[in-house]
């Protein structure tokens, strides 16, 4: 489904700051898979996915999604193909507006935008649809704004946002990191059950290694830029947080980088 | 005050207050601190006066002048968008260009458009309708406003609900998530700047129709007005809606109009307030604004003010 060749971006090139945030990464996502990124601190993750995305074009190297080279297109000519969640719940919608008006940008996405009214009854009733699956009563907040909801509220809706229109790849960048524990596992509860009722290919990135083994079924694991470690099958489902640990530190020769994967806790 | 010159006042008011919801599209929607307007406002005079002068009909030239205030407004976000000049600086560069535009266009720095027929003139019989109710025709000018205002409002209004105007207003709130959405915030930018500067210069046009005159000048400060009528639309209606926050916008035009030649009356002392006085006093009240971000629990209007005092 996502096919990266040989990926590189490097930032402010040629300047002293010139810093080599992914280098040479080649994936093969198949259909339907759900992986699991982790890494420590500045190990090109969240580059990754934006180099997906197309937020910023590679240096080399090539985004191929279902068979199409994408590489040239902008982020917003992408976003037909793609569903995306952030870490700070408030980047994904748009507070000022309503939640039916934010719906309403989401089901619009991939297609020409029109001079129709944004919201009619017809669109009302699949954003109600959508949101009664959430279980948190936003089904009955229609025109209320976005800016009134919680973050974990606001993540599940541009979790809904982002799956409205069955994208073809759906990235997630520690959409949970900014939430308290107990919405956080709710956001997660509701990220897996989106995923699996659409079948959804997922790419996660998280730094919690216990959320990285317990979802998805390919794990893989960056350093410095490279991608150092990818496990899939029974040989991940075995795995345990220890022996990723333990697997990094071998990777590396050296216990100290143990700490750089530690779990984060605090909200950044 | 006599009653001709509160009706005067709210004439103002309300052909300004095309301008001043021009500016609640770039300043307050798009989040976009465009200062076009100082020299789109002429411009719409400057085309509805050079085209009045050579014969042409008085309505027809009204839609001629929106488009040249368009084309400026495209200018500035071409700049902004594709060369990358930070909007603010964007604007001014097309503001000041403009002053040369409207002058060229012109070809003098002052049209007279008495003895000329403007689009009131079309309005004879209304007229003498209003004057055979025993009302002063001096009353038409604000009730043919009023309507203009108001279809320009219902338009507004409608157009910020369509699948366009809320990519228009996401990109003003939070651009990241509406490319993530698909939308090209180049595109929606342009499209918003445009339609907004072709507000102001159909202001300006109306403006210049009811003075009798274009002035290459008469746009310096013009901004400054617009901003303190959304800031008193604000405060007043409140912008929880689209719908308020236009309504707020057009009220506190009209409002600052009438505050202004409340103000003229002023003396103090041998003090008289004249009208040059009034550019100062609207920075002030503009100032004012600015450092009182409670008014109405919250007033966003941060884009000038420091960038580390912000959130
Ligand atoms: N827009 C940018 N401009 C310059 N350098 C950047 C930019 N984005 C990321 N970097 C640098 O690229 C490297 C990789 O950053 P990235 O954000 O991908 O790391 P990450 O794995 O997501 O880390 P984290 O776990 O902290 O989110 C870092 O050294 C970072 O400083
Ligand atoms: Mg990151």
């Amino acid at each position: 489904m996502i096919r990266l060749k040989n990926l590189t971006k490097i930032f402010n090139k040629g300047s002293v700051n010139e810093n080599l945030a992914v280098n040479r990464v080649s994936i093969d996502v198949k259909r339907g898979d759900f992986i699991t990124v982790i890494g420590s601190n500045g190990a090109g993750k969240s580059t990754l996915l934006n180099l997906i995305a197309g937020v910023y074009p590679p240096e080399i190297g090539k985004v191929i999604i279902d068979g199409r080279n994408v590489t040239s297109l902008k982020e917003h000519q992408r976003a037909k193909f793609i569903g995306r969640v952030f870490q700070d719940p408030m980047m994904g919608t748009s507070g000022s507006m309503t939640i039916e008006e934010n719906f309403s940008i989401a089901l619009a996405r991939g297609r020409r935008r029109t001079l129709a009214f944004g919201v009619n009854q017809k669109s009302r009733e699949i954003f109600r649809g959508r949101l009664s699956l959430l279980g948190l009563g936003l089904e009955d907040r229609l025109s209320d704004k976005v800016g009134l909801l919680s973050g974990g509220q606001r993540q599940s809706l541009t979790l809904l946002m982002a799956t409205l229109n069955s994208p073809k790849v759906l990235l997630l960048d520690e959409h949970t990191a900014a939430l308290d524990p107990k919405t956080a596992k709710l956001v997660m509860d509701i990220t897996r059950r989106i995923i699996e009722t659409y079948n959804l290919t997922t790419v996660m990135i998280t730094h919690n290694m216990q959320q990285a083994l317990a979802n998805g079924n390919r794990l893989i694991m960056m350093h410095q830029g490279r991608v150092i470690f990818d496990v899939k099958g029974p040989e991940r489902d075995r795995m345990t947080v220890e022996d990723l640990l333990d697997h990094f530190g071998k990777l590396r020769g050296s216990l100290a980088d143990k700490t750089l994967l530690s779990i984060k806790t605090e909200a950044p | 005050m006599s009653f001709y010159a509160v009706m005067g006042a709210i004439s103002q008011g309300l052909v300004y207050s095309l301008m001043a919801l021009g500016v609640y599209l770039t300043f307050r929607v798009l989040d976009f601190p465009d200062l076009t307007v100082d020299g789109s406002f002429p411009l719409g005079a400057a085309v509805s006066a050079v085209l009045i002068t050579h014969g042409v009909n008085p309505f027809l030239v009204l839609p001629a002048a929106i488009a040249a205030g368009m084309l400026a407004g495209l200018v500035t976000a071409f700049l902004s968008t594709k060369l990358k000049i930070l909007n603010l600086l964007a604007s001014i560069l097309t503001m000041i260009a403009l002053y040369s535009i409207n002058l060229r266009i012109m070809g003098k720095p002052n049209i007279s458009l008495i003895n000329r027929a403007t689009i009131f003139d079309h309005f004879a019989s209304f007229r003498d309708f209003i004057m055979s109710q025993g009302i002063p025709p001096f009353v038409m000018v604000p009730i043919l406003f009023l309507a203009v205002i108001v279809v320009v409002k219902i338009v507004l209004d409608f157009f910020l609900h369509t699948e366009l105007g809320l990519a228009l207003r996401a990109t003003g709130d939070n651009p990241q998530m509406v490319q993530a959405q698909g939308v090209n915030t180049h595109f929606t930018i342009m499209l918003g700047v445009a339609l907004s500067n072709g507000l102001v210069a159909l202001s300006g046009a109306l403006f210049a129709q009811n003075q009798g005159s274009a002035d290459v000048n008469m746009g310096v400060g013009t901004i400054v007005a617009g901003l303190a009528s959304v800031i008193i639309g604000e405060a007043l209606i409140g912008e929880m809606t689209v719908f308020r926050a236009t309504l707020g916008v057009i009220i506190g035009s009209v409002i600052y109009r009438l505050a202004i030649a409340v103000a003229l009356q002023i003396k103090i002392g041998t003090l008289q307030i004249t009208p040059s006085d009034l550019k100062l006093i609207t920075a002030i009240l503009v100032v004012f604004a600015l450092t009182l971000p409670t008014i109405r629990g919250k007033i966003k209007l941060d884009v000038f003010r420091k960038e580390e005092d912000r959130q």
